[in-house]
Protein backbone atom coordinates (compact mmCIF):
# COMPACT_ATOMS: atom_id res chain seq x y z
CA UNK A 1 0.00 0.00 0.00
CA UNK A 2 2.85 2.03 0.97
CA UNK A 3 5.05 1.15 -2.56
CA UNK A 4 1.68 2.04 -4.15
CA UNK A 5 1.01 5.54 -3.01
CA UNK A 6 4.49 6.07 -3.36
CA UNK A 7 4.57 5.18 -7.24
CA UNK A 8 1.20 7.07 -7.46
CA UNK A 9 3.42 10.50 -6.09
CA UNK A 10 6.11 9.96 -9.02
CA UNK A 11 2.82 9.71 -11.33
CA UNK A 12 1.52 12.86 -9.95
CA UNK A 13 4.88 14.41 -10.47
CA UNK A 14 5.02 13.21 -13.69
CA UNK A 15 1.85 14.76 -14.46
CA UNK A 16 2.12 18.04 -13.28
CA UNK A 17 5.64 18.81 -12.96
CA UNK A 18 6.95 16.83 -16.03
CA UNK A 19 9.39 14.78 -14.28
CA UNK A 20 10.68 12.06 -16.28
CA UNK A 21 12.04 9.40 -13.23
CA UNK A 22 15.23 7.43 -14.18
CA UNK A 23 16.54 5.87 -11.03
CA UNK A 24 15.21 5.35 -7.84
CA UNK A 25 16.31 3.71 -4.10
CA UNK A 26 13.88 2.55 -1.48
CA UNK A 27 14.44 1.79 1.80
CA UNK A 28 11.44 0.22 4.25
CA UNK A 29 11.52 0.37 7.59
CA UNK A 30 9.04 -0.12 10.19
CA UNK A 31 5.82 1.11 8.78
CA UNK A 32 7.45 3.47 6.55
CA UNK A 33 9.40 4.15 2.56
CA UNK A 34 11.93 6.76 2.14
CA UNK A 35 12.75 7.11 -0.93
CA UNK A 36 15.12 8.69 -3.43
CA UNK A 37 14.16 9.12 -7.11
CA UNK A 38 16.48 10.65 -9.90
CA UNK A 39 15.21 11.68 -12.77
CA UNK A 40 14.95 14.96 -15.49
CA UNK A 41 12.22 17.32 -16.65
CA UNK A 42 10.19 16.24 -19.99
CA UNK A 43 7.90 14.32 -21.62
CA UNK A 44 8.27 10.40 -20.33
CA UNK A 45 7.76 7.96 -22.95
CA UNK A 46 5.04 6.33 -20.74
CA UNK A 47 2.42 8.61 -18.69
CA UNK A 48 1.33 6.62 -15.28
CA UNK A 49 -2.63 7.69 -15.54
CA UNK A 50 -3.12 5.60 -11.91
CA UNK A 51 -1.79 2.83 -9.75
CA UNK A 52 -4.28 0.24 -9.06
CA UNK A 53 -4.90 -2.14 -6.53
CA UNK A 54 -5.77 -4.52 -9.04
CA UNK A 55 -3.63 -7.89 -8.16
CA UNK A 56 -1.58 -5.85 -5.71
CA UNK A 57 0.82 -8.21 -4.16
CA UNK A 58 4.19 -8.21 -1.79
CA UNK A 59 6.02 -11.11 -1.21
CA UNK A 60 9.43 -12.85 -0.21
CA UNK A 61 11.84 -14.00 -2.01
CA UNK A 62 15.81 -14.58 -2.02
CA UNK A 63 17.33 -11.89 -1.62
CA UNK A 64 14.19 -9.12 -0.55
CA UNK A 65 11.01 -8.72 -1.59
CA UNK A 66 9.25 -8.64 -4.58
CA UNK A 67 6.24 -6.43 -5.46
CA UNK A 68 3.76 -6.62 -8.21
CA UNK A 69 1.90 -3.00 -8.90
CA UNK A 70 -0.35 -2.77 -11.93
CA UNK A 71 -0.44 0.47 -13.15
CA UNK A 72 -2.75 2.02 -15.67
CA UNK A 73 -0.61 4.15 -18.67
CA UNK B 1 -14.30 -20.68 -13.68
CA UNK B 2 -17.12 -22.44 -14.69
CA UNK B 3 -18.50 -22.50 -18.63
CA UNK B 4 -21.63 -20.46 -19.49
CA UNK B 5 -24.35 -21.79 -20.55
CA UNK B 6 -26.27 -20.43 -23.35
CA UNK B 7 -30.01 -18.75 -22.95
CA UNK B 8 -30.59 -18.13 -26.49
CA UNK B 9 -29.06 -16.94 -30.20
CA UNK B 10 -27.09 -13.87 -28.30
CA UNK B 11 -26.92 -14.94 -24.55
CA UNK B 12 -24.92 -16.95 -21.94
CA UNK B 13 -25.35 -17.26 -18.43
CA UNK B 14 -22.95 -18.37 -15.13
CA UNK B 15 -25.37 -19.39 -12.48
CA UNK B 16 -25.18 -17.53 -9.40
CA UNK B 17 -24.65 -21.07 -7.39
CA UNK B 18 -21.22 -21.23 -9.82
CA UNK B 19 -19.64 -19.91 -6.87
CA UNK B 20 -20.28 -19.67 -3.24
CA UNK B 21 -19.76 -16.06 -3.44
CA UNK B 22 -21.99 -15.42 -6.29
CA UNK B 23 -25.27 -13.45 -5.09
CA UNK B 24 -26.57 -13.06 -8.49
CA UNK B 25 -25.85 -14.72 -12.16
CA UNK B 26 -23.37 -13.30 -14.57
CA UNK B 27 -24.39 -12.90 -18.02
CA UNK B 28 -22.73 -12.06 -21.31
CA UNK B 29 -24.11 -10.77 -24.31
CA UNK B 30 -22.27 -12.38 -27.10
CA UNK B 31 -22.45 -14.52 -30.65
CA UNK B 32 -20.49 -17.75 -30.40
CA UNK B 33 -17.41 -16.22 -32.57
CA UNK B 34 -17.37 -13.70 -29.73
CA UNK B 35 -17.69 -15.24 -26.82
CA UNK B 36 -14.19 -17.01 -27.81
CA UNK B 37 -12.70 -14.62 -27.85
CA UNK B 38 -14.27 -13.12 -24.28
CA UNK B 39 -12.88 -16.92 -22.98
CA UNK B 40 -9.48 -15.93 -24.13
CA UNK B 41 -8.78 -13.91 -21.14
CA UNK B 42 -10.36 -13.42 -17.54
CA UNK B 43 -13.42 -11.02 -17.85
CA UNK B 44 -15.70 -13.30 -17.16
CA UNK B 45 -13.86 -14.52 -14.17
CA UNK B 46 -14.10 -10.88 -13.24
CA UNK B 47 -17.58 -10.24 -14.35
CA UNK B 48 -18.24 -13.09 -11.21
CA UNK B 49 -16.16 -11.22 -9.12
CA UNK B 50 -18.54 -8.14 -9.47
CA UNK B 51 -21.61 -10.90 -8.74
CA UNK B 52 -20.38 -10.88 -5.54
CA UNK B 53 -20.78 -7.26 -4.88
CA UNK B 54 -23.44 -6.30 -1.63
CA UNK B 55 -26.54 -5.46 -2.94
CA UNK B 56 -26.46 -6.47 -6.72
CA UNK B 57 -29.74 -6.75 -8.01
CA UNK B 58 -30.42 -9.06 -11.09
CA UNK B 59 -27.47 -10.00 -12.85
CA UNK B 60 -23.41 -9.09 -13.38
CA UNK B 61 -23.89 -7.99 -16.98
CA UNK B 62 -21.77 -7.88 -19.87
CA UNK B 63 -21.99 -6.46 -23.67
CA UNK B 64 -19.70 -8.32 -26.48
CA UNK B 65 -17.30 -5.72 -26.11
CA UNK B 66 -15.96 -7.36 -22.92
CA UNK B 67 -12.55 -7.19 -22.04
CA UNK B 68 -10.59 -7.60 -19.04
CA UNK B 69 -9.63 -4.81 -16.74
CA UNK B 70 -8.98 -3.91 -13.38
CA UNK B 71 -11.49 -5.50 -10.97
CA UNK B 72 -13.89 -4.72 -13.14
CA UNK B 73 -14.41 -5.70 -16.52
CA UNK B 74 -14.49 -3.25 -19.59
CA UNK B 75 -17.65 -3.63 -20.64
CA UNK B 76 -20.06 -4.59 -17.77
CA UNK B 77 -22.82 -3.37 -15.71
CA UNK B 78 -23.94 -3.58 -12.09
CA UNK B 79 -26.87 -2.07 -10.56
CA UNK B 80 -26.93 -1.99 -6.65
CA UNK B 81 -29.90 -1.42 -4.73
CA UNK B 82 -29.99 2.24 -3.98
CA UNK B 83 -29.33 3.44 -1.46
CA UNK B 84 -28.46 0.05 0.75
CA UNK B 85 -26.41 -1.31 -1.98
CA UNK B 86 -22.72 -0.40 -2.31
CA UNK B 87 -21.04 2.10 -4.95
CA UNK B 88 -17.83 1.01 -6.10
CA UNK B 89 -15.35 3.63 -7.82
CA UNK B 90 -13.36 0.50 -10.11
CA UNK B 91 -17.25 -0.02 -10.96
CA UNK B 92 -17.19 3.12 -13.01
CA UNK B 93 -13.42 3.39 -13.78
CA UNK B 94 -9.95 5.15 -13.77
CA UNK B 95 -11.48 7.58 -16.66
CA UNK B 96 -14.77 9.17 -15.36
CA UNK B 97 -17.24 9.75 -17.82
CA UNK B 98 -14.85 8.53 -20.91
CA UNK B 99 -17.63 9.18 -23.34
CA UNK B 100 -18.43 9.74 -26.87
CA UNK B 101 -19.62 13.16 -28.90
CA UNK B 102 -20.70 13.04 -32.09
CA UNK B 103 -20.71 16.83 -34.48
CA UNK B 104 -22.73 16.95 -37.27
CA UNK B 105 -21.50 19.07 -39.83
CA UNK B 106 -23.46 21.24 -42.77
CA UNK B 107 -21.52 19.70 -45.60
CA UNK B 108 -20.73 16.65 -47.62
CA UNK B 109 -17.66 14.51 -48.47
CA UNK B 110 -17.38 15.50 -52.05
CA UNK B 111 -18.48 19.68 -50.58
CA UNK B 112 -15.14 19.44 -48.10
CA UNK B 113 -13.10 17.76 -51.14
CA UNK B 114 -9.60 18.79 -51.31
CA UNK B 115 -10.20 20.52 -48.03
CA UNK B 116 -10.24 16.97 -46.28
CA UNK B 117 -6.19 16.61 -44.95
CA UNK B 118 -6.62 20.84 -44.51
CA UNK B 119 -9.50 20.12 -42.08
CA UNK B 120 -7.61 17.42 -40.30
CA UNK B 121 -4.24 19.30 -39.58
CA UNK B 122 -6.14 22.18 -38.47
CA UNK B 123 -7.87 19.62 -36.05
CA UNK B 124 -4.78 18.43 -34.51
CA UNK B 125 -3.52 22.28 -34.47
CA UNK B 126 -6.40 23.49 -31.92
CA UNK B 127 -7.31 20.93 -29.88
CA UNK B 128 -4.14 19.12 -27.95
CA UNK B 129 -3.36 15.37 -28.00
CA UNK B 130 -1.37 13.49 -26.05
CA UNK B 131 -0.48 12.46 -22.32
CA UNK B 132 -0.02 15.52 -19.92
CA UNK B 133 -0.98 18.84 -20.70
CA UNK B 134 -1.51 21.69 -22.54
CA UNK B 135 -4.53 23.07 -22.62
CA UNK B 136 -5.68 26.33 -23.51
CA UNK B 137 -7.55 27.19 -20.98
CA UNK B 138 -6.85 28.07 -17.61
CA UNK B 139 -9.49 27.98 -15.11
CA UNK B 140 -9.19 29.87 -11.39
CA UNK B 141 -10.63 28.03 -8.63
CA UNK B 142 -13.93 29.55 -9.06
CA UNK B 143 -14.45 28.83 -12.71
CA UNK B 144 -13.19 25.47 -12.27
CA UNK B 145 -15.97 24.97 -9.24
CA UNK B 146 -18.83 25.99 -11.68
CA UNK B 147 -17.43 23.34 -14.52
CA UNK B 148 -17.46 20.48 -11.52
CA UNK B 149 -20.83 21.62 -10.31
CA UNK B 150 -22.92 22.72 -13.61
CA UNK B 151 -20.83 21.29 -16.43
CA UNK B 152 -20.56 22.49 -20.00
CA UNK B 153 -23.44 25.10 -19.28
CA UNK B 154 -20.53 26.73 -17.02
CA UNK B 155 -18.55 27.57 -20.38
CA UNK B 156 -21.30 28.75 -22.28
CA UNK B 157 -22.17 31.31 -19.93
CA UNK B 158 -19.02 31.93 -18.23
CA UNK B 159 -16.80 31.83 -21.65
CA UNK B 160 -18.87 31.83 -24.50
CA UNK B 161 -17.36 28.36 -25.51
CA UNK B 162 -20.23 26.11 -27.34
CA UNK B 163 -24.13 26.83 -27.27
CA UNK B 164 -26.73 25.86 -25.74
CA UNK B 165 -27.83 23.82 -28.20
CA UNK B 166 -24.84 21.88 -27.56
CA UNK B 167 -25.91 21.01 -23.68
CA UNK B 168 -29.36 20.31 -24.64
CA UNK B 169 -27.81 17.32 -26.67
CA UNK B 170 -25.73 16.43 -24.17
CA UNK B 171 -26.58 13.16 -21.63
CA UNK B 172 -28.29 14.23 -18.86
CA UNK B 173 -27.42 17.81 -19.91
CA UNK B 174 -23.88 17.55 -19.27
CA UNK B 175 -24.21 17.32 -15.39
CA UNK B 176 -25.26 14.88 -12.35
CA UNK B 177 -27.47 15.96 -9.39
CA UNK B 178 -25.50 16.11 -6.37
CA UNK B 179 -22.11 16.85 -8.13
CA UNK B 180 -20.09 19.07 -5.45
CA UNK B 181 -16.63 20.36 -6.69
CA UNK B 182 -15.66 19.94 -2.25
CA UNK B 183 -15.37 16.58 -2.35
CA UNK B 184 -12.85 16.83 -5.77
CA UNK B 185 -9.38 16.64 -3.86
CA UNK B 186 -6.79 19.24 -4.48
CA UNK B 187 -4.60 17.09 -6.17
CA UNK B 188 -7.30 15.91 -8.46
CA UNK B 189 -7.93 19.83 -9.48
CA UNK B 190 -4.29 19.83 -9.88
CA UNK B 191 -3.95 17.01 -12.49
CA UNK B 192 -7.17 18.63 -14.25
CA UNK B 193 -6.72 22.28 -13.96
CA UNK B 194 -5.56 22.98 -17.44
CA UNK B 195 -6.26 19.80 -19.28
CA UNK B 196 -9.74 20.90 -20.48
CA UNK B 197 -10.32 20.96 -24.19
CA UNK B 198 -7.49 17.86 -24.45
CA UNK B 199 -7.85 14.86 -25.83
CA UNK B 200 -5.29 12.40 -23.84
CA UNK B 201 -3.54 9.80 -25.13
CA UNK B 202 -4.57 6.30 -24.97
CA UNK B 203 -7.29 4.94 -27.26
CA UNK B 204 -8.88 8.52 -27.36
CA UNK B 205 -8.84 10.08 -30.31
CA UNK B 206 -10.85 12.59 -32.96
CA UNK B 207 -12.02 11.36 -35.92
CA UNK B 208 -13.58 12.70 -39.57
CA UNK B 209 -16.15 10.45 -41.02
CA UNK B 210 -18.54 10.29 -43.84
CA UNK B 211 -22.09 8.72 -43.13
CA UNK B 212 -21.55 5.66 -45.47
CA UNK B 213 -24.87 3.93 -44.88
CA UNK B 214 -28.38 4.73 -43.61
CA UNK B 215 -30.08 1.76 -41.45
CA UNK B 216 -33.24 3.65 -40.36
CA UNK B 217 -33.96 6.65 -42.59
CA UNK B 218 -36.33 8.19 -39.81
CA UNK B 219 -34.43 8.27 -36.92
CA UNK B 220 -31.50 8.95 -39.19
CA UNK B 221 -33.43 12.43 -39.91
CA UNK B 222 -34.75 12.75 -36.45
CA UNK B 223 -30.85 12.90 -35.54
CA UNK B 224 -30.08 15.34 -38.84
CA UNK B 225 -27.70 12.65 -40.22
CA UNK B 226 -27.76 11.67 -44.13
CA UNK B 227 -25.74 9.52 -46.95
CA UNK B 228 -22.45 11.50 -47.20
CA UNK B 229 -22.32 14.41 -45.01
CA UNK B 230 -19.41 15.06 -42.92
CA UNK B 231 -19.25 14.24 -39.30
CA UNK B 232 -16.48 14.04 -36.29
CA UNK B 233 -16.63 11.90 -33.78
CA UNK B 234 -14.99 12.87 -30.02
CA UNK B 235 -13.48 10.15 -27.83
CA UNK B 236 -12.11 11.65 -24.45
CA UNK B 237 -13.22 11.50 -20.58
CA UNK B 238 -11.85 13.62 -17.18
CA UNK B 239 -8.23 13.14 -17.89
CA UNK B 240 -5.96 13.46 -14.98
CA UNK B 241 -8.97 14.73 -12.98
CA UNK B 242 -11.20 11.49 -13.15
CA UNK B 243 -8.40 9.32 -12.77
CA UNK B 244 -7.65 11.04 -9.48
CA UNK B 245 -11.15 10.95 -8.42
CA UNK B 246 -11.23 7.20 -8.90
CA UNK B 247 -7.63 6.63 -7.23
CA UNK B 248 -8.58 8.81 -4.02
CA UNK B 249 -11.83 6.99 -3.53
CA UNK B 250 -10.25 3.56 -4.06
CA UNK B 251 -7.59 4.19 -1.45
CA UNK B 252 -10.37 5.40 1.00
CA UNK B 253 -13.22 2.74 0.43
CA UNK B 254 -9.93 -0.16 0.96
CA UNK B 255 -9.58 1.37 3.86
CA UNK B 256 -12.91 1.00 5.46
CA UNK B 257 -13.78 -2.75 4.25
CA UNK B 258 -13.51 -4.29 7.33
CA UNK B 259 -15.65 -1.33 9.08
CA UNK B 260 -18.75 -1.92 6.20
CA UNK B 261 -17.87 -6.08 6.26
CA UNK B 262 -17.50 -6.21 2.91
CA UNK B 263 -15.27 -9.06 1.63
CA UNK B 264 -13.82 -8.78 -2.03
CA UNK B 265 -12.37 -11.22 -3.96
CA UNK B 266 -10.50 -8.41 -5.43
CA UNK B 267 -9.21 -5.42 -3.66
CA UNK B 268 -9.50 -3.21 -7.19
CA UNK B 269 -13.48 -3.96 -6.37
CA UNK B 270 -13.22 -1.78 -3.17
CA UNK B 271 -16.35 -0.10 -2.65
CA UNK B 272 -18.59 1.47 0.51
CA UNK B 273 -22.43 1.29 0.87
CA UNK B 274 -24.09 4.17 -0.70
CA UNK B 275 -25.66 5.82 2.23
CA UNK B 276 -21.76 5.97 4.09
CA UNK B 277 -20.05 8.99 3.99
CA UNK B 278 -17.66 7.16 1.91
CA UNK B 279 -20.55 6.05 -0.75
CA UNK B 280 -22.05 9.88 -0.87
CA UNK B 281 -18.61 12.04 -0.83
CA UNK B 282 -17.54 9.42 -3.85
CA UNK B 283 -21.19 10.22 -5.75
CA UNK B 284 -20.43 13.88 -5.55
CA UNK B 285 -17.09 13.09 -6.48
CA UNK B 286 -17.41 11.58 -9.28
CA UNK B 287 -20.83 13.72 -10.67
CA UNK B 288 -18.48 16.67 -10.48
CA UNK B 289 -15.73 14.67 -12.34
CA UNK B 290 -18.29 13.41 -14.67
CA UNK B 291 -19.27 17.44 -15.46
CA UNK B 292 -15.52 18.12 -16.34
CA UNK B 293 -15.49 15.46 -18.78
CA UNK B 294 -18.52 16.83 -20.53
CA UNK B 295 -17.12 19.96 -20.11
CA UNK B 296 -13.71 18.81 -21.51
CA UNK B 297 -15.60 17.48 -24.42
CA UNK B 298 -17.87 20.50 -25.21
CA UNK B 299 -14.72 23.07 -25.43
CA UNK B 300 -13.09 20.07 -27.72
CA UNK B 301 -15.69 20.04 -30.32
CA UNK B 302 -15.15 24.45 -29.44
CA UNK B 303 -11.73 23.57 -31.30
CA UNK B 304 -13.32 21.50 -33.76
CA UNK B 305 -15.61 24.26 -34.79
CA UNK B 306 -12.79 26.95 -34.94
CA UNK B 307 -10.82 24.73 -37.16
CA UNK B 308 -13.83 24.10 -39.73
CA UNK B 309 -13.97 27.89 -39.41
CA UNK B 310 -10.43 28.13 -40.73
CA UNK B 311 -10.16 25.05 -43.14
CA UNK B 312 -13.63 25.07 -44.62
CA UNK B 313 -15.72 28.96 -43.55
CA UNK B 314 -17.54 30.42 -40.88
CA UNK B 315 -20.60 29.53 -41.99
CA UNK B 316 -19.66 25.80 -41.88
CA UNK B 317 -18.55 26.31 -38.22
CA UNK B 318 -21.89 27.59 -37.12
CA UNK B 319 -23.82 24.95 -38.55
CA UNK B 320 -21.81 22.32 -37.13
CA UNK B 321 -24.22 20.47 -34.51
CA UNK B 322 -23.57 18.56 -31.43
CA UNK B 323 -25.83 15.06 -32.66
CA UNK B 324 -25.31 14.01 -28.69
CA UNK B 325 -22.96 12.95 -26.40
CA UNK B 326 -22.88 10.04 -24.14
CA UNK B 327 -21.08 8.88 -21.03
CA UNK B 328 -18.91 5.40 -21.19
CA UNK B 329 -17.81 4.98 -17.89
CA UNK B 330 -20.22 6.46 -14.79
CA UNK B 331 -22.58 5.78 -12.36
CA UNK B 332 -25.88 7.12 -12.08
CA UNK B 333 -28.99 6.50 -9.37
CA UNK B 334 -32.28 5.26 -12.26
CA UNK B 335 -35.28 3.73 -11.63
CA UNK B 336 -35.50 0.70 -13.13
CA UNK B 337 -38.12 -2.70 -13.04
CA UNK B 338 -39.81 0.05 -10.58
CA UNK B 339 -37.20 0.23 -7.85
CA UNK B 340 -34.13 2.89 -7.35
CA UNK B 341 -30.68 1.24 -8.48
CA UNK B 342 -27.57 2.55 -8.68
CA UNK B 343 -26.30 1.53 -12.55
CA UNK B 344 -22.37 1.31 -12.76
CA UNK B 345 -21.29 1.22 -16.65
CA UNK B 346 -17.35 0.96 -17.25
CA UNK B 347 -17.52 0.66 -20.88
CA UNK B 348 -21.05 0.93 -21.41
CA UNK B 349 -23.56 2.99 -22.55
CA UNK B 350 -27.17 4.28 -21.28
CA UNK B 351 -29.58 3.33 -24.01
CA UNK B 352 -32.57 4.56 -23.49
CA UNK B 353 -35.34 3.84 -26.46
CA UNK B 354 -34.91 6.11 -29.09
CA UNK B 355 -31.43 7.97 -27.34
CA UNK B 356 -28.47 8.06 -29.89
CA UNK B 357 -25.20 5.90 -29.05
CA UNK B 358 -22.11 5.79 -31.06
CA UNK B 359 -19.93 3.01 -30.91
CA UNK B 360 -16.36 3.89 -32.38
CA UNK B 361 -14.97 1.21 -34.13
CA UNK B 362 -10.89 0.54 -33.93
CA UNK B 363 -8.96 2.84 -35.75
CA UNK B 364 -9.43 3.34 -39.52
CA UNK B 365 -12.71 1.39 -39.57
CA UNK B 366 -16.00 1.95 -39.25
CA UNK B 367 -18.10 3.08 -36.40
CA UNK B 368 -21.47 3.25 -35.55
CA UNK B 369 -24.41 5.21 -34.82
CA UNK B 370 -27.14 3.33 -32.98
CA UNK B 371 -30.66 4.19 -31.31
CA UNK B 372 -31.46 2.41 -28.04
CA UNK B 373 -34.24 -0.43 -27.70
CA UNK B 374 -37.12 -1.20 -24.88
CA UNK B 375 -35.26 -4.31 -24.89
CA UNK B 376 -32.09 -2.54 -23.19
CA UNK B 377 -34.77 -1.30 -20.26
CA UNK B 378 -36.10 -4.82 -20.00
CA UNK B 379 -32.68 -6.93 -20.22
CA UNK B 380 -30.01 -4.46 -18.70
CA UNK B 381 -30.69 -1.54 -17.29
CA UNK B 382 -31.17 0.47 -20.25
CA UNK B 383 -27.39 0.11 -21.62
CA UNK B 384 -25.71 -1.14 -24.53
CA UNK B 385 -21.78 -1.33 -25.59
CA UNK B 386 -19.29 0.99 -26.39
CA UNK B 387 -16.97 0.09 -29.17
CA UNK B 388 -15.40 -2.60 -30.82
CA UNK B 389 -13.49 -4.31 -27.57
CA UNK B 390 -9.81 -5.13 -26.95
CA UNK B 391 -9.13 -8.93 -28.66
CA UNK B 392 -5.18 -7.95 -27.75
CA UNK B 393 -3.22 -6.29 -25.35
CA UNK B 394 -1.30 -2.94 -25.85
CA UNK B 395 1.76 -4.85 -25.33
CA UNK B 396 0.70 -7.36 -27.63
CA UNK B 397 -0.51 -5.17 -30.66
CA UNK B 398 2.75 -3.43 -30.46
CA UNK B 399 4.84 -6.54 -30.89
CA UNK B 400 2.77 -7.07 -34.09
CA UNK B 401 2.09 -4.20 -35.51
CA UNK B 402 4.87 -1.16 -36.46
CA UNK B 403 3.37 2.67 -36.32
CA UNK B 404 4.77 4.11 -39.16
CA UNK B 405 3.77 1.20 -41.32
CA UNK B 406 0.28 1.17 -40.16
CA UNK B 407 0.28 5.22 -40.82
CA UNK B 408 1.10 4.12 -44.02
CA UNK B 409 -1.51 1.85 -44.67
CA UNK B 410 -4.01 3.91 -43.36
CA UNK B 411 -3.00 6.47 -45.48
CA UNK B 412 -3.19 3.92 -48.20
CA UNK B 413 -6.98 3.67 -47.51
CA UNK B 414 -7.33 7.26 -47.96
CA UNK B 415 -7.64 8.37 -44.49
CA UNK B 416 -5.44 11.11 -43.13
CA UNK B 417 -3.21 10.28 -39.66
CA UNK B 418 -2.46 12.83 -37.66
CA UNK B 419 -0.41 11.23 -34.27
CA UNK B 420 1.20 12.55 -31.16
CA UNK B 421 3.05 8.91 -31.40
CA UNK B 422 3.86 5.73 -33.13
CA UNK B 423 3.97 3.56 -30.65
CA UNK B 424 0.35 4.68 -29.84
CA UNK B 425 -0.83 4.19 -33.10
CA UNK B 426 0.31 0.24 -32.99
CA UNK B 427 -1.06 -0.33 -29.21
CA UNK B 428 -4.39 0.70 -30.81
CA UNK B 429 -3.88 -0.73 -34.59
CA UNK B 430 -7.87 -2.51 -35.61
CA UNK B 431 -6.32 -5.63 -35.52
CA UNK B 432 -6.23 -4.95 -31.58
CA UNK B 433 -9.60 -4.92 -31.32
CA UNK B 434 -13.10 -7.12 -32.28
CA UNK B 435 -15.10 -6.63 -35.23
CA UNK B 436 -17.14 -3.55 -34.77
CA UNK B 437 -19.97 -4.40 -36.94
CA UNK B 438 -20.14 -7.87 -35.33
CA UNK B 439 -20.46 -6.38 -31.85
CA UNK B 440 -23.02 -4.26 -33.50
CA UNK B 441 -25.27 -7.44 -35.17
CA UNK B 442 -25.37 -8.83 -31.06
CA UNK B 443 -26.47 -5.68 -29.54
CA UNK B 444 -29.01 -5.34 -32.38
CA UNK B 445 -30.23 -9.07 -32.41
CA UNK B 446 -30.35 -9.06 -28.24
CA UNK B 447 -33.51 -6.13 -28.86
CA UNK B 448 -31.11 -3.65 -27.20
CA UNK B 449 -30.27 -0.89 -29.82
CA UNK B 450 -31.24 -0.52 -33.42
CA UNK B 451 -28.54 0.84 -36.57
CA UNK B 452 -29.54 4.03 -37.30
CA UNK B 453 -26.27 4.94 -39.44
CA UNK B 454 -22.51 3.10 -40.57
CA UNK B 455 -19.57 5.76 -40.04
CA UNK B 456 -16.32 5.35 -42.51
CA UNK B 457 -13.18 7.49 -41.24
CA UNK B 458 -11.80 10.45 -43.68
CA UNK B 459 -9.24 11.40 -41.47
CA UNK B 460 -7.84 10.97 -37.15
CA UNK B 461 -5.96 13.03 -35.06
CA UNK B 462 -4.36 10.75 -32.29
CA UNK B 463 -3.15 11.06 -28.69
Amino acid sequence: MLLADWIEELAFLSETAGLYPRDARLEVGDGRLEGTVRGVTGDPPHVVKAVTYHRLALERRDPGWHATVVLDV
Amino acid sequence: MSEPRRIDAVTWEIPADARADMRVPARVFADEEILEAILRDRSLEQLQNVATLPGIVGAALAMPDIHQGYGFPVGGIAATSYPDGVVSPGGVGYDINCGVRLLATPFSDGELGARREALVHEIARRVPTGAGRGGTLQLKDRELDRVLEQGPRALVRRHGIGTDDDVRHTESEGRIDGADPQAVSKRARERGRDQLGTVGSGNHFIEVQRVDEIHDAATAETFGLEAGQVVVLIHSGSRGLGHQVCTDFVRRMDARLREHRIELPDRQLSCAPIHSADGRAYLAAMAAAAAFAWSNRHAIAHGVRDAIARAVDGRAAAGTRTVYDVAHNVAKIEEHGGRSVCVHRKGATRAFPDQPVFIPGSMGTSSWVLAGEPGAMEKTFGTVCHGAGRRLSRTASRKLVDGATLRRELEQQGIVVRAASSKGLAEEAPLAYKEVDAVVRVVADAGLARRVARLRPLGVVKG
